[in-house]
C-alpha cells in the first residue's frame, strides 16, 4: 500500500507508514489475545478487587502520555527489570526498538480493546453460561460456542478501536522508542518531524492521510455497531 | 428410584440456608415452599452452579462437598428454568442440537424425535427461539433439557410466567415425563395447585430450611396450614367412583362411610380410584346431618384435634373413614358448638375438586 504513492509520500514517511501499520497489525492481535481473558475476568468479577482492576486497566485514558511513556522507559531500559531480563534472553535492549513499541503500545491501548469486550461478556451474562453448562457445556465449549459468537461486535469494536488508537499514539511512543527510522519511527513522529523543520508540504500529506484513515475506520466501528444491534440486541 | 442427599449450609446476609435430608426421588418430587423459602438455591446447589455451600450427594456418588466439586457441565442433569433461557440467536433445531451434541452417550432410552413428539414441538423446529410464545418457550426447554440425556431432571418454577391454559397444558406434559423417558423430576414451586396435580413427593421448605418431606397425601394432610399458605390447607382424599348422574352431570365418589359428589362432564368406570382435593375453608362443621342446605356432601366424621391460631380462626383436623380432613372455622363457632376430639360430627364440604385418578 506505502508503495502506492511513491510521489505523494518521501521514502522515510513510506517506511513510518510500514511501521506504524505493523506496530497497529502487531498491537491489535496481541491486544486481542490479552484483553479478552481480562475482560472475561472483569465481567464476571464481583467484590471491591473488581474496582482495582477496572481502574487499572482505565489508567491509560487519563494519563499523560508523557507519564506511561517514562515509566515504561525505566521498566523496559537496560537496567529495568523487564529490560535486563530482556537483554540477557535476546542480547539487545526493548528500550528504542520495535518490540518495545509493541509492549507501549498494548499497554496504552489496553482500555481500547478491554472495554468494549467487557461490555459484550456483560451482555452475554452468567445465566446464558449457566444454561450452557447445564448442557454439559464446559466452560471453554460455552466461551467458543455462546459467548464468542454473542460477542462478535465487541470483538470487531476492540479489535477496530484499538487499531486506531494506535494508529494515533505519539507521546508514548515517543518516550519508548525514540525516532529510529524504519524501526521505531511511526506517522504520528514523522509529522512532528516535518513540522519542527518547517516542512509543511510534507506535514499535510501525512497528515491527512492519516485523519482519512482514523475518519473510516471510525465509520467502520459505527456503521457495524447499528447492524449488529438489530440483530443480536 | 435416585437417592438424593443433602447438607447445604450458607448465608446471603440476613438469609440462612441450613438444608439437609435424604430423599428418595422417583416420579414427580415438588420442592415446595413460599417465595425466598431457599427452593431455588437449593436446585441451583444440585445443578452446581453454587459451590462451597455443603454437600450433595446423588446415589451415593459426590457431587460437591467441602474437599470435591463435579463442575455443572458433568453433572447427569437436565435443568429448566422459570424463564426458559432458550438461546435465541438459535433456532429451536440449534437449540436442540446444542444440547444433543453434548449429551452423555446413553443408547436408546431418550431420543431426538422421543423428545420431539412427546413435547409436540414438531411443527416450531425452523423457527427462530426469540419468537415463541411462553408455553413453546417452556416446551422447547424442556426437550433441550432432556437432549443432554440426563438422570435427573431439575424444574425451577417453569410455570410461573404462563397464564392458566399454557400452564394446564404443561403440568400435563411435565407429569408425563417420568414414565416417558424414565427420569426422575425435582420440581420447584410455591403453587399447591400445580403440585398436587402432578406430584407423588413433596420436600417442604421454609425459611431456608428442609422441614419436612414425604408422599404427597401424608404431607398434605400434615404439614402446617401456615407453610401451605393458610387457605391453600386441606387435604387430599381418595375414594371410589361409584354411580354418575347424567342429568345433572355430577359423579358420586364412595369414601366408605359417606359420598362426596364431585362435578364432572363425563363418567368414570365404577371403582376408579379418585383423588379429590378438599379445601379447608370449604369445609363446614355440623352437629347433625341438615336438611334444606344446598350444600349435598354431608360426611359423617370424627374430631380428632383443635388447633387454634391467634386471632379469629381455628382449623378442626376431622377422620373419615380412615382419611383425614381439615375444617377451617372461627374459635368462636368451635366454643359456641363445643367441639371437642373424639366427638362425632357432619362435615358439610361446600366444593370438591378433582385432583387425579390413580391407576
Amino acid at each position: 500500500m506505502a508503495m502506492a504513492f511513491p510521489e505523494f509520500l518521501g521514502p522515510d514517511d513510506q517506511r513510518a507508514l510500514w511501521t506504524t501499520l505493523q506496530l497497529a497489525l502487531v498491537s491489535v492481535a496481541l491486544l486481542l489475545l490479552i484483553a479478552t481473558p481480562i475482560a472475561w475476568k472483569l465481567a464476571f468479577a464481583r467484590g471491591r478487587w473488581k474496582a482495582v482492576a477496572e481502574a487499572m486497566v482505565a489508567l491509560p485514558l487519563v494519563l499523560p502520555p508523557t507519564v506511561m511513556g517514562f515509566y515504561l522507559l525505566i521498566l523496559l531500559g537496560p537496567a529495568g527489570p523487564i529490560g535486563s531480563w530482556w537483554v540477557t534472553l535476546t542480547g539487545s535492549t526493548l528500550a528504542f526498538s520495535f518490540e518495545g513499541l509493541v509492549i507501549a503500545s498494548v499497554l496504552h491501548s489496553l482500555p481500547f480493546a478491554v472495554q468494549p469486550l467487557q461490555n459484550a461478556f456483560e451482555t452475554v451474562g452468567r445465566e446464558r453460561l449457566e444454561t450452557a453448562a447445564s448442557l454439559n457445556a464446559s466452560p471453554w465449549d460455552a466461551f467458543f460456542s455462546i459467548a464468542v459468537p454473542l460477542s462478535l461486535r465487541g470483538f470487531i469494536t476492540a479489535a477496530v478501536l484499538s487499531f486506531a488508537h494506535t494508529l494515533g499514539e505519539f507521546g508514548v511512543l515517543l518516550m519508548v522508542g525514540g525516532n529510529i527510522p524504519g524501526e521505531t519511527r511511526v506517522i504520528s513522529i514523522a509529522i512532528y518531524e516535518h513540522v519542527e523543520v518547517l516542512d509543511y508540504e510534507a506535514a499535510h500529506n501525512l497528515a491527512a492521510l492519516l485523519l482519512i484513515i482514523a475518519f473510516v475506520i471510525l465509520l467502520g466501528v459505527y456503521l457495524t455497531n447499528s447492524r449488529f444491534r438489530t440483530r443480536v440486541g | 428410584m435416585m437417592k438424593l442427599a443433602l447438607d447445604l449450609n450458607t448465608d446471603y446476609g440476613a438469609f440462612l440456608l441450613r438444608a439437609r435430608g435424604e430423599f428418595a426421588l422417583d416420579g414427580i418430587t415438588a420442592l415446595f415452599g413460599p417465595s425466598g423459602a431457599g427452593k431455588s438455591t437449593v436446585l441451583n446447589a444440585i445443578a452446581g452452579f453454587r459451590p462451597g455451600i455443603g454437600t450433595v450427594e446423588v446415589n451415593n456418588a459426590v457431587w460437591q462437598n467441602t474437599t470435591d466439586f463435579v463442575p455443572p457441565h458433568r453433572r447427569s442433569i437436565g435443568m429448566v428454568f422459570q424463564s426458559g433461557r432458550l438461546f435465541a440467536h438459535m433456532s429451536v433445531a440449534g437449540n436442540l442440537r446444542y444440547a444433543e451434541r453434548r449429551a452423555q452417550d446413553d443408547g436408546q432410552r431418550i431420543s431426538r424425535k422421543m423428545v420431539i413428539d412427546a413435547l409436540g414441538i414438531g411443527p416450531l423446529l425452523s423457527q427462530s427461539a426469540g419468537t415463541l410464545s411462553g408455553g413453546e418457550v417452556q416446551r422447547v426447554a424442556i426437550a433441550r433439557a432432556l437432549m443432554t440425556k440426563p438422570k435427573l431432571m431439575l424444574m425451577d418454577e417453569p410455570l410461573a410466567a404462563l397464564d392458566r391454559k399454557a400452564k394446564a397444558d404443561l403440568l400435563g406434559l411435565i407429569a408425563s415425563l417420568p414414565e416417558l423417558f424414565d427420569i426422575p423430576v425435582l420440581f420447584v414451586s410455591h403453587q399447591l395447585e400445580e403440585i398436587t396435580q402432578i406430584a407423588s413427593g413433596l420436600i417442604a421448605m421454609r425459611d431456608g430450611h428442609i422441614i419436612d418431606h414425604g408422599p404427597l397425601e401424608k404431607m398434605l394432610e400434615t404439614l402446617d396450614p401456615m407453610v401451605t399458605g393458610r387457605f391453600e390447607a386441606g387435604a387430599l382424599i381418595v375414594g371410589e367412583a361409584g354411580r354418575f348422574d347424567t342429568e345433572y352431570a355430577m359423579q358420586a365418589i364412595e369414601l366408605g362411610a359417606g359420598r362426596l359428589w364431585l362435578p364432572m362432564r363425563t363418567q368414570m368406570p365404577v371403582g376408579t380410584a379418585v383423588r379429590v382435593r378438599l379445601r379447608a375453608r370449604d369445609v363446614s362443621i355440623a352437629l347433625q346431618p341438615i336438611q334444606g342446605l344446598s350444600i349435598r356432601n354431608q360426611i359423617p366424621a370424627q374430631i380428632i384435634n383443635i388447633e387454634s391460631e391467634e386471632g379469629s380462626f381455628a382449623e378442626v383436623v376431622l377422620r373419615c373413614d380412615g382419611q383425614t380432613l381439615r375444617a377451617r372455622t372461627t374459635r368462636k363457632s368451635v366454643a359456641e358448638l363445643s367441639l371437642q376430639p373424639g366427638m362425632e360430627v357432619i362435615a358439610l364440604v361446600k366444593s370438591v375438586a378433582f385432583d387425579r385418578r390413580l391407576q
